[in-house]
């Protein structure tokens, strides 16, 4: 610690240093079997109380600035969270279903497609909302020197922003940089460590910043472009080399034109066995190595009163990440999520820094005690990320 | 572990009162029923922490400590040894602390947990005692559109229907005097399907499929018929759609329970096919009586089909007895006794003429 006793006051107040995490597997591979065995025999209700214990251990590990975070939520609040969205938002779902089932208005196929829709759109926004209340149980069950950390904001404006900006992509997936920023600007702007918020784009930087990353999504989107219209080229093209050498009326052209392409097993192998996965795989690097640099980036613009924090990671060290994930899922059979959170967390901690010195003093208790909401909408989605 | 020692030593820790991030360091020593907390920098007095109302809520190593006081102060004790001869001695708890706030949402917990076993326990009961009154309600075109989509699927996987129209008429004969007796009209599509399988269906809104392997094994136009009586049997009692709405009731309850964990899910839905075979062990026993009635009214022998049960039961006998909980049908063994109990000597089925078209269903395809 740095604040030693007898040392002037003021001075002993400021620390800096980093962010580590100290958690090693060997630590929780009887709290997973002890999970996966009680999963088994209460036939899953058990994971609130196991998810519960993999973050108290996962926190407890963090150190900010050699200071350890604190868990303090309970099994208790995800399951009364996930009971009020069973009945809340299932049942409710579930009757109408039947009701619109039975009454045979689903036969008619135009009120059957705006009926799915609708009830996707408000899957859209319940997942945004889900997220943004899932972040907020967590940080404000989190502590850090007897301080409550919190969010701020309305979950359900979150899911508009959420909705919109992911319909827009859908329709336009170049703003995909935008939405991102966006979202991310509307989370750390509202997350609070005690009284005092973090900040974001402290120095009006985010318009340039914007730009660098178009620059980098280019790539990504340019294999993805070649992903989509690589086969359709490949069809132009074996297209016009029967065209050209044919006079014939365009009816029987068209036909010819089909019967051509679907004789060409050799090319059509090459085209799905080789170039199609190649031209994926470039893709999924490109999309990495585009979303770390988003990320690098975004985390420059955010700060804490004089803290700035710093990411910085290879494609190389993250794709080892997710390949040791992936095996651990598959040879687990699910059961060793905790793992793979253990690994998350630590390769996280290891490629952020904190730069900057901070004055305790500056920071108190915050007044807002939010202890009410749980994450059931999150648990109900699927999405407790830890 | 930790001797009496450190109960009358003072140890060194670090003190957070709540508001602040800035810690103290401070001295912290037992004292009776509580902990007193000395700041040797102050001369103010010592703050004290009840132990009933003090709670080891992390760490291992450097025990956090909580108190329901002022439950936004922490105390970090320097090592372990106070904290774990408090706990030995039965002074000190671990877990978390409660608060008045915190016993709210426990209680609350315990009011959403009950009520979750109470609707979980409900719907168990409600599915089966439900199905069956809701299945006879459904209206006959609901039925007849699940019909005829349950039938395509089963025609996709299974083997397309075979298109010999003497066949069909045949068919559609012995069928129509199976049900002459009946009051009101009851929906039926029958039709072969052309694989080798040894089997029939009945699906909602009235739609049977025999598998013209059934008919290629048949020694009789009897034991067809006995078939054929026992599907139409299902469908009078309505048990495809009380399935299809049973199996609806359990999914979502399954859904609420399942996780992503594999295992779990395994184990669930092998329960729920427990529950539900044992319904279905009934249904086919309902079946196969109200089957007998038609064949009866029909003047039709209920011996074909006892004479079906008996090559199949000693094909499969064994097994059976030792798979009876889990399969959906009775033991053949036992199904042949009951239709030989049922003394029924009726006329044959179809003439010999007739017995050899249908033979042929699927000849052509």
């Amino acid at each position: 610690m740095s604040d030693e006793p007898g040392a002037p006051d003021g001075a002993a107040t400021v620390i800096e240093g980093s962010i580590d995490f100290t958690g090693r597997t060997g630590d929780i591979v009887g709290l997973v079997i002890k999970n996966a065995l009680l999963n088994i025999i209460t036939l899953g209700f058990y994971r609130f109380w196991g998810r519960t214990n993999v973050r108290r251990y996962l926190w407890r590990k963090t150190e900010v600035f050699a200071a350890p975070l604190e868990y303090t939520g309970t099994g208790k609040e995800l399951f009364v969270g996930f009971l009020l969205i069973v009945v809340l938002v299932f049942v409710p779902y579930a009757i109408l279903n039947v009701v619109l089932e039975s009454s045979g208005l689903l036969a008619d196929a135009t009120f059957a497609i705006a009926y799915n829709l609708l009830v996707t759109l408000i899957i859209f926004y319940l997942i945004g909302v889900a997220s943004y209340r899932a972040r907020r149980y967590r940080l404000t069950r989190t502590r850090w020197r007897s301080i409550r950390l919190g969010q701020t904001g309305s979950s359900w404006r979150f899911g508009f922003w959420y909705l919109g900006l992911n319909l827009l992509m859908f329709f336009l997936g170049l703003i995909t940089p935008y939405k991102n920023m966006k979202l991310w600007q509307l989370k750390t702007q509202n997350t609070h460590v005690g009284d005092r918020f973090l900040e974001f784009d402290r120095e009006g930087a985010s318009g340039k910043i914007l730009l660098k990353l178009y620059a980098r999504f280019m790539l990504p989107c340019f294999f993805a472009a070649l992903v989509i219209y690589l086969p359709a080229l490949f069809f132009v093209s074996e297209a016009a080399a029967v065209a050209i050498d044919s006079t014939l009326a365009i009816d029987e052209l068209s036909e010819q034109i089909v019967g051509h392409l679907f004789a060409l097993p050799d090319n059509y192998g090459t085209l799905i066995t080789v170039v199609w996965p190649l031209a994926f795989m470039i893709f999924l690097a490109c999309l990495v190595w585009y979303k770390l640099e988003e990320t690098r980036l975004l985390v420059s613009l955010t700060g804490f009163g004089p803290l700035r924090p710093a990411f910085e990671a290879r494609g190389g060290s993250y794709f080892g990440l997710w390949l040791g994930n992936m095996l651990i899922q598959i040879l687990t059979l699910g059961f060793g999520l905790p793992f793979t959170q253990l690994r998350y967390v630590g390769w996280v901690c290891k490629h952020t820094q904190i730069d900057g010195q901070l004055d305790l003093s500056d920071i108190s208790q915050s007044l807002d005690d939010d202890l009410t909401s749980g994450e059931g909408l999150a648990e109900a989605f699927d999405m407790g990320a830890v | 572990m930790a001797g009496p020692d450190a109960l009358a030593s003072s140890h060194s820790a670090e003190f957070f009162d709540g508001n602040s991030p800035v810690s103290k360091q401070v001295e912290v020593r037992a004292d009776i029923d509580q902990l007193a907390i000395i700041d040797p920098a102050e001369t103010v007095d010592a703050i004290h922490w009840h132990l009933v109302e003090t709670r080891w809520i992390d760490g291992a190593d450097k025990p956090v400590l909580s108190t329901s006081a002022t439950p936004d102060a922490r105390l970090v004790l320097d090592s372990a040894d106070l904290a774990a001869e408090l706990v030995a001695l039965g002074l000190l708890s671990k877990g978390i602390v409660e608060t008045a706030k915190s016993r709210k949402t426990h209680t609350q917990a315990w009011k959403y947990g009950l009520a979750a076993i109470g609707v979980t326990v409900a719907l168990l009961v409600a599915i089966p005692l439900l199905s069956g009154p809701f299945a006879r309600m459904a209206p006959d075109s609901w039925r007849h559109k699940m019909g005829v989509e349950s039938a395509e699927v089963i025609e996709t996987l299974l083997g397309k229907r075979c298109e010999n129209t003497d066949a069909q008429a045949i068919l559609d004969q012995l069928m129509a005097r199976l049900v002459k007796n009946l009051p009101g009209n009851e929906l039926l599509d029958v039709a072969v399907l052309d694989t080798k399988m040894i089997n029939a269906f009945a699906m909602a809104g009235g739609q049977i499929r025999m598998m013209n392997g059934l008919i290629k094994n048949a020694k009789s136009s009897d034991e067809v018929a006995g078939v054929l009586a026992h599907e139409i049997a299902h469908v009078i009692l309505r048990h495809p759609e009380e399935f299809a709405f049973r199996q609806f009731g359990y999914e979502i309850l399954l859904s609420t329970i399942a996780d992503s964990g594999a295992v779990t899910e395994v184990a669930a839905s092998a329960g729920m096919h427990l529950v539900n075979s044992a319904h279905s062990r009934d249904a086919e026993t309902a079946a196969d009586a109200l089957g007998i009635e038609l064949l009866r009214n029909a003047g039709i022998s209920s011996g074909g089909i006892a004479a079906f049960f008996a090559r199949h039961a000693s094909d499969l006998g064994k097994l059976e007895n030792v798979l009876k909980f889990v399969s959906s049908h009775p033991p053949s063994a036992a199904r042949k006794e009951m239709f030989e109990n049922a003394g029924n000597t009726g006329g044959a089925a179809l003439s010999d003429e007739d017995w050899q078209t249908l033979k042929l269903a699927c000849a052509n395809s």
